[in-house]
């Protein structure tokens, strides 16, 4: 064994136990997942080993010592490195300039080398394969990128167990199998793998051994050949989960999203959609499929106001909307999970109960009619928000505690159960599963389904291929601002298929081979 | 008239204006050091003050300018360990102890000044100190070049001025060349992720405060020692604040804010000698807080969009 861990306890100021005794071993070698629900513990006893919280009890045994971790530093000198969830590098600095910060190559004077920086980065990238620009800023370069820079930062810093926490959360499906291929490189030269994530295709894929974490437990280690995903997420829920969408044949209703030949541009000012008509009916669900950075975004924030549009129309249940301020467009009955929980999702210094009112603080029950709209009632949002995280499971001690202290999987739920409860007429749901356990994204498919149902008009828009591709009644591809594709059967498609529209190398081609 | 006016701009304009950017400059450049670290330091004002009249005490009772300065220096010095501990160590907020400095500065000067002067308005000593002028007499051969550097009497700029002019290249070099400037600058864009490499925060953040209290020490000698050679009640009149201004103006750079500095000189240097014109002088003496006010609401709205871009960069 390289680690083992044993007896592990850890209970936050808040009072929530997010350790319990756990046992966590690794061999020297290996590629070791970790899976969990959310909120389960995983990145807190990986903080724990990186010495980023103390433990309240328990021992590490590293390389047959028993150490104490008391900080980072300690952590790498004595080769354990940490790529977090939340990426910790400087926007504005280059990559080769992040990689080395804290152990700079000098030139007399206290003059940084910014050369051998270079030579440095340029190296370990090519002994890693891990390809990155050493001359980029953070700030230009795609997230499998930065991805590559955390990892070989901590390179860089010696680390032989390197930590990676959901590292693949917001890779693109390209960007996760080239991760695999480079996490294979990194063991053949001797190093192990500690691959936490949420997606058991990926612990199958890639991972020798797999330990399940539930309600800060440990609840297993299986070799991963001998198991299998529904084993797995048995462990996990404590139930068995439906791996795929249950979902009745959808019956369109009458057009409620309508856009015409939408233009508008991006923030660096060249167009980044280049005229896109595109109608959901109430009563399906219309994905959208394609690579990050081919205009979804844009499209997604001016339907929802929150970006200007050049040219073109947006109506919405008959209604022109075309820029309009989001408030009016919400008041529509328009719900809108917003693709970065922590950005436009959520207000995360308020709590539960009033990130789950934001776009209804001044209106009954919340606050009174006449001059009384603007007095809020407590208790009102109180009892309502109770209602709220009983219904769509959201675990916190109670309603009082701000968004910021959840775990991503349990923010993302506050978001659904805001957009989901008001019954809207259209609903606009990007990436909502990100960074979601299986459980969770059981719940909150079917959520979407039920939406559907219920006669909302849904557009899906998700990095995750196989999401998209299990929801949607109908599908559309992005390529560079424009339609590139559109299948209205979606159940006999496949991923290779819709993946070259994505990538741009067929274009203009409809289901069945008629022409556009 | 209008040749009146067109009279202003001459060459003596661009020597009075490099006189008069100078204190906006060392206070500018000093909060360019705490910016780039993540300090929002609007104590420039109040340090700038009470390091002109102690600078001007201590080099008045030795006799020497040199001293004064460095008695300026250590003064804005002590006085950022204070604005340093309270925000830094015991967390206060930092534009909160920022204003609390401008105002204790105001009032601890008046109240020095009572004491050792009796006087509330002014401290005019017997036998005042200058920091020196360097005339450059062999440039008045140049045409133009002598009227900028040396002036209309041939005077020279002050050694000051100089000295301020040259911190920019070098304050350039120390945070965009040196280990100890990206360290400061990283921790001030994303502490977070330089604390995860081992960077100690709090302690770049003190060093960073303190690095801007040399700079503002500077600013105080040449406002008692050079600008004038006296101290007057709230003599400083907001430029600690123009400073600030620079600062965001350049974008925390330090050639922008040279620029924004040398912009926000002109605007003074006009108005000083827009006043013998017939003009009304409230107008005049307003010209320069216009600028500033003017540039800086241009500079915010570009600002925000760019943060929001880069926000949603990330
Ligand atoms: N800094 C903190 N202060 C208080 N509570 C915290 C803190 N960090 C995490 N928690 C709580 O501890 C529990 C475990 O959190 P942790 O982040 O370890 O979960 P996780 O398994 O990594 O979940 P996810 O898959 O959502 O990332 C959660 O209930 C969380 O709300
Ligand atoms: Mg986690």
């Amino acid at each position: 064994m390289l680690l083992e861990m044993r007896g592990i306890t850890k209970t936050y100021d808040g009072g929530v136990q997010a350790n319990r005794d756990v046992s966590f071993s690794v061999r020297a070698g290996e590629i070791h997942a970790l899976v969990g629900e959310n909120g389960a513990g995983k990145s807190t006893l990986m903080k724990i080993l990186f010495g980023l919280e103390p433990m309240d009890a328990g021992e590490i045994i590293y390389k047959g010592q028993k150490v104490r971790i008391q900080s980072p530093e300690q952590a790498l000198e004595m080769g354990i490195g940490m790529v977090h969830q939340h990426f910790m590098l400087i926007p504005s600095l280059t990559v080769a300039e992040n990689i080395v910060l804290g152990h700079e190559p000098r030139l007399g004077g206290g003059r940084f080398d910014f050369a051998r920086a270079v030579r440095i980065t340029r190296e370990l990238s090519e002994q890693y394969g891990l390809s990155v620009n050493p001359q980029a800023r953070i700030e230009e370069i795609s997230v499998g990128a930065r991805q590559r820079v955390e990892i070989l930062k901590a390179l860089y810093r010696g680390a032989e167990l390197l930590i990676l926490d959901e590292p693949t959360a917001v890779l693109t499906p390209k960007e996760t199998n080239d991760l695999f291929v480079s996490l294979k490189q990194l063991i053949d030269r001797g190093h192990t793998i500690i691959f936490i994530t949420h997606k058991l295709q990926e612990v199958i894929a890639i991972s020798d051994r797999v330990t399940v974490m539930r309600q800060g437990r440990t609840v297993g280690t299986m070799n991963t050949a001998d198991t299998t995903k529904e084993a797995i997420s048995r462990l996990m829920v404590g139930r068995d989960v439906l791996l795929r969408v249950a979902k009745p044949p959808a019956k369109p209703g009458k057009p409620v999203l309508v856009t015409n030949d939408l233009r508008a541009k991006s923030d660096k000012g060249n167009e980044i959609l280049k005229g896109i008509s595109l109608t959901v009916h109430a009563g399906e669900i219309v994905g959208i499929a394609g690579v990050e950075g081919n205009g979804q975004s844009e499209f997604v924030e001016i339907l929802t106001g929150l970006r200007r549009a050049t040219g073109g129309q947006v109506k919405i249940g008959g209604q022109d909307v075309t820029n309009w301020p989001p408030k009016d467009i919400r008041r529509l009955g328009v719900g809108h999970v917003p693709e970065d929980r922590h950005v436009h999702g959520s207000a995360g210094l308020a709590s539960i109960a009033e990130n789950l009112i934001l776009d209804r603080y001044d209106q009954p029950p919340f606050a009174g009619q006449g001059l009384a709209r603007f007095i809020i009632r407590p208790k009102a949002i109180r009892s309502f928000a109770r209602e709220l995280i009983d219904r769509f499971d959201i675990r916190a001690e109670n309603e009082l505690v701000p968004a910021g202290a959840l775990s991503g999987g349990n923010l993302q739920k506050v978001i659904i159960a805001r957009e989901f409860v008001k019954q809207p007429q259209l609903l606009i749901a990007a990436q909502p599963t990100r960074g979601v356990d299986i459980g969770a994204i059981e719940f909150i498919h079917q959520e979407i389904v039920r939406q559907r149902d219920n006669g909302a008009a849904v557009l899906l828009i998700s990095a995750d291929l196989q999401e998209v591709l299990a929801l949607s009644d109908r599908l559309v591809v992005f390529y560079e601002g424009e339609i590139v594709a559109e299948f209205t059967d979606t159940a006999h498609l496949t991923e290779e298929e819709v993946g070259y529209y994505m990538l741009g190398a067929w274009r203009d081609r409809t289901q069945k081979g008629e022409s556009k | 008239m209008l040749a009146d006016i067109l009279a202003v701009f001459n060459l003596g304009l661009i020597f009075m204006a490099l006189r008069v950017t100078t204190p906006i400059l060392f206070a500018a450049l000093g909060g360019v050091i705490s910016e780039q670290a993540g300090v929002v330091n609007v104590a420039l004002e109040g340090l700038m003050l009470f390091s002109a009249l102690i600078g001007l005490f201590v080099g008045v009772t030795f006799q020497s300018p040199w001293l004064g300065l460095l008695g300026a220096i250590v003064a804005s010095l002590l006085l950022s360990l204070v604005f340093a501990f309270v925000t830094q160590t015991l967390k206060a907020d930092e534009v909160v102890v920022g204003i609390a400095i401008n105002v204790f500065a105001v009032g601890f000067t008046v109240f020095l000044m009572q004491e050792f002067g009796g006087d509330k308005g002014s401290y005019n000593p017997a036998h005042p100190v200058a920091l020196p002028n360097v005339p450059i007499p062999w440039l008045n051969g140049v045409p133009g070049l002598g009227m900028i550097v040396n002036g209309p009497n041939g005077q020279g700029l002050n050694v000051m001025t100089y000295l301020s002019l040259l911190s920019v290249p070098l304050l350039t070099f120390f945070l965009y060349r040196t280990v100890f400037g990206l360290r400061l600058r990283s921790v001030g864009e994303s502490p977070l992720a330089a604390a995860s490499v081992g960077i100690r925060v709090i302690r770049m953040k003190y060093y960073a405060i303190l690095l801007t209290g040399i700079f503002t020490g500077m600013a105080g000698a040449f406002m008692s020692m050079a600008y004038v050679n006296m101290f007057l009640r709230n003599m400083t009149a907001g430029r600690g604040f123009i400073a600030l201004a620079a600062v965001l103006l350049g974008a925390r750079k330090p050639w922008g804010t040279f620029l924004a500095a040398l912009l926000f000189g002109f605007a003074e240097a006009i108005s000083n000698m827009a006043q013998s014109l017939r003009l009304p002088s409230q107008l005049v003496t307003m010209f320069p807080y216009a600028v500033t006010i003017i540039t800086l609401t241009w500079f915010s709205v570009r600002d925000y969009r760019r943060r929001q871009r880069r926000e949603a960069a990330l």
